[in-house]
């Protein structure tokens, strides 16, 4: 057993620990109204805590078995490479485009009409309705493909407008009651 | 009604039931429309490198429930599609294998071994031939026997089960998944029972919503597309982009794509095929009515048998069409085979059975298990309508693929050239949408993402996904089905031991887990992260 795959299995065993101890000693006792098995009107049901508490054993028993066998050399599946900078930089990118989504046409609608007409009024008229999301979703394709490519070209910009676009009026066009993100939750 | 009127009533209702077309006495009906849309789409996802069939089934389901609704008009259409994206990618994932040496799923390998070889000698045309007849020759007999197995094993459990022998099935059949899918059984258990507890989350019995947190997002529940999706597909695209990322591929130039040139098979040749055919689609379909297993296994038993019998002058691995044929009609046999636990146990034996039961749950008037099978002089099941008018859209689908997948494999074979790495940053905004736009809530994509992240993470540390699917699906008929077992025998704690078949399947299940070892062999060593020009995204 390499010494990554020690470590990975180290880690889900200890972490899988960590999280069924405290789904059986905290959460479920505290958020669950029934318990494991319920009276109720004196007929013995089984409480709605018998099944995550199933699941939460489960979960304790197997990251013990894999931390056990870890810390004896057993042979597991083991890692492959997690890049916290990949992550990082996934997770800012997530951000950026989801902010893009939410704040674009609301900020474009305050600079176009002032105070006088909120954003919310504008979410089925074009082409304030496609703004965040086509903003956000070019962002999102054109940042995420300048990632795995190391480099950025105006080219995936344009290729992540489009994208956007079509997708945007692939569900706007023919159906009147969809929203495009994030005109919903607006 | 007798079994003939439901036959008879099935066909009708996917050929005429729902027109879009009426043209005199020609009806186009919006089910077969849908079947020959599927099919094309799926033969567009399979042959792009870097898709496959359920990630085009899992960005399908959102878009056509926004578009049909969840009236029961939607149910046909729907499973229709899905179907036929199922067997088009089925027989379009040999196009990228043969003329770019690009393995588009796992299975798909075996067809390179023997597929470009052969395109390289200028045979490419003859090779998607090759792969074409072999595949829909296996996902035919794969269906047949889908069609007469599933009704016979639905009427056998519903007939001599009781509720604590299928809760015992279930536990079963979870036990299988979990100990045969990956390569380590602890962390199939783990996955498995993660599954069961995001599926726990705002369920149950009593009026408050259990381990909500007193979130009123959480207590609606998790948006179960939103998470099977987030598992699958986000998951799987934020791998790939990792491996992009991490390799030097786009350094490299693009895998030219071999001239698919001579494109011949006559009935002399396609007669020789039959023996390896036969032989794989029968392991295939054999592997595939085991929940979990999948078509990897199949494909590479094919492969195997197919190179003992093999005795020409062309070696397998230098391009012998009998090799393609051994690997396509085993990992095809397996997509029709998959569905006989799924329709007649309710239990999802792959990825494509998951968004099928998916879609038939989230659109309501078909609930796949023993129920659906059952059969009274008395009163009308239209379960039972709706699983032959399915199989007709299979049968739809079959003779599609018979008539114009060989010629539809050849023409993508050119037109397939968009990168991974604009491809899938534009899958990734379109499953976003697709998403939010069933719910028009930002916080079902946020639950996406984080199960995208939970689907990564599994990943990269080797926690098999399929037992967190299978599991998060089979959550509610299990506890539903236990309670009922409990309660039916008067709250006796025992009530899983009584009998012999229960026990029986509890101890089956008791034996997968202890030898999982001799099932599977050793835990495979770990391999070194493959680059990512060699690696390509698979959700199957």
């Amino acid at each position: 057993m390499n010494r990554s795959a020690k470590l990975c299995d180290c880690v889900i065993g200890l972490c899988g620990l960590g999280a069924a101890l405290l789904i059986l000693l905290v959460w479920i006792p505290a958020d669950i109204d029934t318990g494991v098995i319920d009276v109720w009107r004196r007929s013995v049901r089984i409480g709605d805590a018998m099944l995550p508490t199933f699941a939460a054993l489960g979960i304790l028993i197997s990251a013990a078995a894999i931390g056990l066998r870890a810390l004896l050399n057993r042979p597991g599946t083991g890692l492959q490479t997690i890049s916290l900078v990949f992550l990082a930089w996934s997770a800012v990118i997530l951000a950026l485009s989801i902010t893009l989504m939410m704040f674009t046409g609301p900020a474009l609608t305050a600079l176009w009409y002032g105070s006088e007409v909120p954003y919310r009024r504008l979410v089925t008229t074009a082409p304030w309705k496609y703004s965040g999301f086509v903003l956000g979703g070019a962002a999102l394709v054109a940042c995420f493909t300048a990632l795995v490519r190391h480099r950025f070209s105006w080219r995936n910009v344009l290729i992540g407008l489009i994208a956007a676009l079509l997708i945007a009026l692939m569900y706007d066009l023919p159906f009147d009651n969809l929203y495009l993100p994030p005109n919903g939750d607006v | 009604m007798g079994v003939l009127d439901y036959i008879l009533a099935g066909i009708m209702e996917a050929l005429t039931g729902n027109p879009a077309l009426v043209l005199g006495p020609i009806v186009l009906s919006w089910p077969v429309l849908l079947v020959a849309l599927g099919f094309l789409t799926g033969v567009l996802i399979g042959a792009t490198p870097g898709l496959s069939g359920p990630f085009a089934m899992a960005l399908a389901l959102p878009i056509l429930i926004s578009i049909f609704g969840f009236t029961p008009d939607a149910l046909l259409p729907v499973l229709g599609f899905l179907v036929g994206i199922m067997k088009g990618a089925t027989v379009g994932g040999a196009v990228p294998a043969i003329l770019f040496n690009t393995p588009g799923t796992p299975d798909a390998f075996m067809t390179t071994l023997d597929g470009y070889p052969m395109a390289k000698k200028g045979q490419g045309g003859k090779a998607l031939r090759v792969a074409h007849f072999a595949s829909v020759s296996g996902d035919t007999f794969s269906d047949i026997v889908l069609f007469v197995c599933a009704p016979f094993l639905a009427i056998s459990i519903e007939a001599f089960l009781g509720l604590p022998e299928k809760a015992a099935l279930m536990i079963l059949s979870l036990s299988f998944v979990a100990v045969v899918v990956g390569n380590d059984t602890w962390k199939g258990i783990m996955a498995a029972c993660f599954g069961l507890l995001a599926a726990s989350i705002a369920t149950g019995t009593d009026s408050y919503p259990r381990l909500s947190m007193g979130s009123d997002v959480l207590a609606a529940g998790l948006p179960t597309i939103a998470v099977v999706i987030g598992v699958l597909v986000v998951g799987e695209i934020f791998t790939s982009f990792e491996d992009m990322w991490t390799s030097a591929r786009e350094k490299r130039p693009e895998p030219a794509a071999a001239d698919p040139g001579d494109s011949t098979l006559t009935m002399a040749k396609r007669r020789r095929l039959l023996p390896f055919i036969g032989t794989s689609m029968t392991i295939g379909t054999v592997i595939g009515a085991l929940p979990g297993i999948g078509t990897t296994l199949a494909a590479a038993l094919g492969y195997t048998a197919g190179r003992k019998m093999h005795k020409g002058a062309t070696r397998f691995g230098e391009g012998a069409p009998e090799g393609i044929a051994a690997t396509e009609a085993a990992n095809s046999a397996v997509s029709g085979a998959n569905l006989i636990p799924a329709l007649s146990l309710g239990i999802p034996g792959n990825v494509a059975a998951v968004f099928i039961i998916l879609a038939a749950d989230t659109i309501g008037g078909f609930n796949p298990g023993p129920s659906v099978f059952r059969s009274t002089a008395d009163e009308v099941n239209p379960e039972l309508v709706v699983a032959f008018a399915l199989f007709t859209l299979m049968v739809a689908a079959n003779l599609m693929n018979w008539i114009t997948g060989a010629w539809f494999m050849r023409l993508l074979g050119g037109l397939i050239r968009i990168p991974k790495q604009v491809l899938l940053p534009i899958v990734l905004l379109l499953t976003i949408t697709s998403v939010y736009v069933q719910s028009a809530k930002m916080s079902d994509v946020y639950v996406l993402l984080f199960f995208g992240a939970a689907g990564y993470l599994m990943r990269r540390t080797g926690v098999p996904i399929l037992p967190f699917v299978i599991a998060y699906i089979l959550t509610d008929p299990l506890e539903t089905t236990i309670r009922a077992a409990f309660e039916a025998s008067g709250s006796d704690p025992w009530f899983l031991f009584g009998g012999v078949i229960a026990p029986a399947f509890l101890a089956c299940a008791a034996a997968i887990v202890l030898g999982a070892g001799w099932l599977r062999g050793t835990p495979a060593p770990v391999p070194a992260p493959a680059p990512a020009s060699e690696k390509e995204t698979t959700i199957d």
